[in-house]
């Protein structure tokens, strides 16, 4: 099945990028065309390969495995360095295994979380007033032929992206996450990728089982019972939208859940009981190109995080409200 | 003397605690179910990461902590005092570091690496707003290592973050890379 289809799906990928490369006027266009190719091929394509990453002061070097079949996609992540942890996606399903917390964590998979970014890149234009789009050079990364797209930040609310994608298949081989400035602030690189024709079942399986583990499962409450949430951000940078808005349980408590992006960058707002226990994550904290920012509203801690620059979780955790209260 | 517990569970939960002060750690665990609870809702909010402990029936393991002192007062009670009048020296040599909770020193650290940034005034989307010079931060300083409390508690938040992003950021399931990574020393 997987043999049949995948000639299908490259097909697909190529009726879908052609035309767009064929019409560009720029290389605006050109870099949204490469980018688009991207992420149908981060899709439709089976892959095997090694990247390593630094931030926030370390490296780590990970394998991925990806396999796309009719049915869905499947995915292994597995961190070489450090403990051995590993990420498995099934069908929209995420675990991840904990071994050196003796845990492990599912996430369900959720309904309308298969919005695919391409989407967004080729419908909103909104995204060139925030971003500037261009092609940079060529390279050679991992042995094979680079094209470099560039996505530039216009303002020093978000971050862009430097990336290096392969001519053949348009995979993603390296990536710099960059401020406004065009400072560099994150590198990741594959050292290894292979495209195959399909992934052998146990390439896919994880290296543990975790049986023996404790086992946490995080609950999306019921769509029936799912409220609109009344807590709002008031002052966002241009551009951003409230994309999600959940409440979940973890462990014994509620926690709202709500999702800005401005279609590349996206922060995440968590509200949930404060605990009364000074061990919340108060003011700025970050991890490597990750900020985030912690806040006491009322008997609710507040938390905002992404991959965005400290002002923009500070002013989000800020301007925080509730509605009608 | 409570909030000198908290800081040493927080600290022993990081793994950050001297072996030295463990047993007077053990014992005040023991006698003090606020701090039993204290140390059940550290690891409820780490949803067990970064533990270094196994996961066990936490509101077990206090039980059991108690009833494993009680079994061997002798042995550890003779240690524990002396250990405990150490610290009471201890303290105004470490002075502001102790006093401190630990979410307090790791913001400390941070405001370290942060650099006032001369760029450009962003735009907001609310007309009439613009960023007080003391927001408009970079965040230079890259390489500053990542406190590994932080790191911990950061981490149960990215996890739901992350889910978005991988399906909708430019990177995709790499973005998972944060949560599955941990910093050295921290297996």
């Amino acid at each position: 099945m997987l043999r049949r289809l995948r000639p299908l799906l490259l097909g697909m990928l190529c009726v879908a990028a052609l035309p767009a490369v064929a019409q560009a006027e720029g290389s605006d266009a050109q870099a949204r065309a490469w980018l688009d190719r991207m992420i149908t091929a981060r899709h439709a394509l089976n892959y095997d390969g090694t990247f390593v990453f630094q931030y926030g002061g370390q490296m780590g070097a990970m394998r991925i495995v990806h396999g796309a079949a009719a049915d869905g996609e499947r995915e292994r992540l597995v961190a070489l360095t450090g403990a051995a942890r590993e990420i498995l996606r099934n069908h929209g399903q995420t675990t991840c295994i904990l071994p050196d917390a003796r845990s492990v964590m599912v996430e369900p998979a959720r309904a309308g979380g298969q919005t695919l970014p391409h989407e967004i890149l080729s419908s909103a234009d909104g995204l060139d007033k925030h971003y500037t789009f261009g092609l940079g050079g060529q390279d050679r990364v991992v042995g094979r032929e680079a094209q470099i797209v560039t996505v530039l930040p216009r303002d020093a609310y978000r971050y862009g992206y430097r990336l290096w994608l392969d001519k053949q298949h348009a995979l993603m081989l390296k990536s710099e996450l960059v401020d406004e400035r065009g400072r560099t602030l994150e590198t990741l690189m594959f050292t290894a990728l292979k495209v195959l024709d399909h992934v052998p079942n146990d390439a896919l399986h994880p290296a543990i089982s975790g049986q023996e583990f404790s086992w946490h499962h995080k609950a999306l409450q019921p769509e029936s019972a799912k409220p609109s949430s009344r807590w709002r951000v008031t002052r966002l940078p241009v551009g951003f939208v409230l994309r999600v808005a959940e409440e979940q349980k973890r462990d014994e408590h509620d926690v709202e859940h709500l999702v800005y992006s401005d279609g590349l960058a996206s922060v995440s707002v968590f509200i949930e009981p404060a605990d009364h226990d000074e061990d919340e994550l108060l003011g700025p904290s970050r991890l490597g190109a990750v900020h985030a920012f912690g806040r006491r509203i009322g008997k609710r801690q507040v938390l905002v995080v992404g991959e965005v620059p400290a002002a923009t979780v500070e002013m989000m955790a800020k301007s925080l409200q509730a509605a009608g209260g | 003397m409570k909030d000198q517990y908290s800081e040493e569970l927080s600290a022993w939960v990081d793994g950050e605690l001297d072996e030295a002060e463990i047993p007077a750690l053990l014992d005040r665990l023991a006698a003090d179910p606020e701090l039993q609870a204290r140390w059940s809702r550290y690891h409820l909010i780490g949803d067990a990461l970064d533990d270094h402990l196994p996961p066990l029936d936490l509101s077990g393991f206090a039980g059991r902590v108690r009833r494993a002192v009680e079994a061997e007062p002798t042995v550890l009670a003779p240690g524990r005092v002396r250990l405990r009048r150490a610290r009471q020296w201890l303290k105004p040599v470490a002075g502001m570091a102790m006093a401190a909770s630990v979410s307090t020193l790791a913001i400390l650290a941070l405001q370290n690496h942060y650099q006032e940034r001369p760029g450009a005034v962003p735009t907001v989307a609310e007309a009439g707003h613009s960023l007080p010079p003391s927001v408009t931060l970079a965040s230079d300083d890259n390489e500053a290592p990542v406190p590994a409390d932080v790191r911990r508690r950061l981490n149960v938040y990215l996890v739901d973050h992350s889910e978005y992003t991988s399906m909708n950021g430019l990177q995709g399931s790499l973005s998972f890379r944060r949560i599955a990574t941990t910093g050295a020393g921290e297996r």
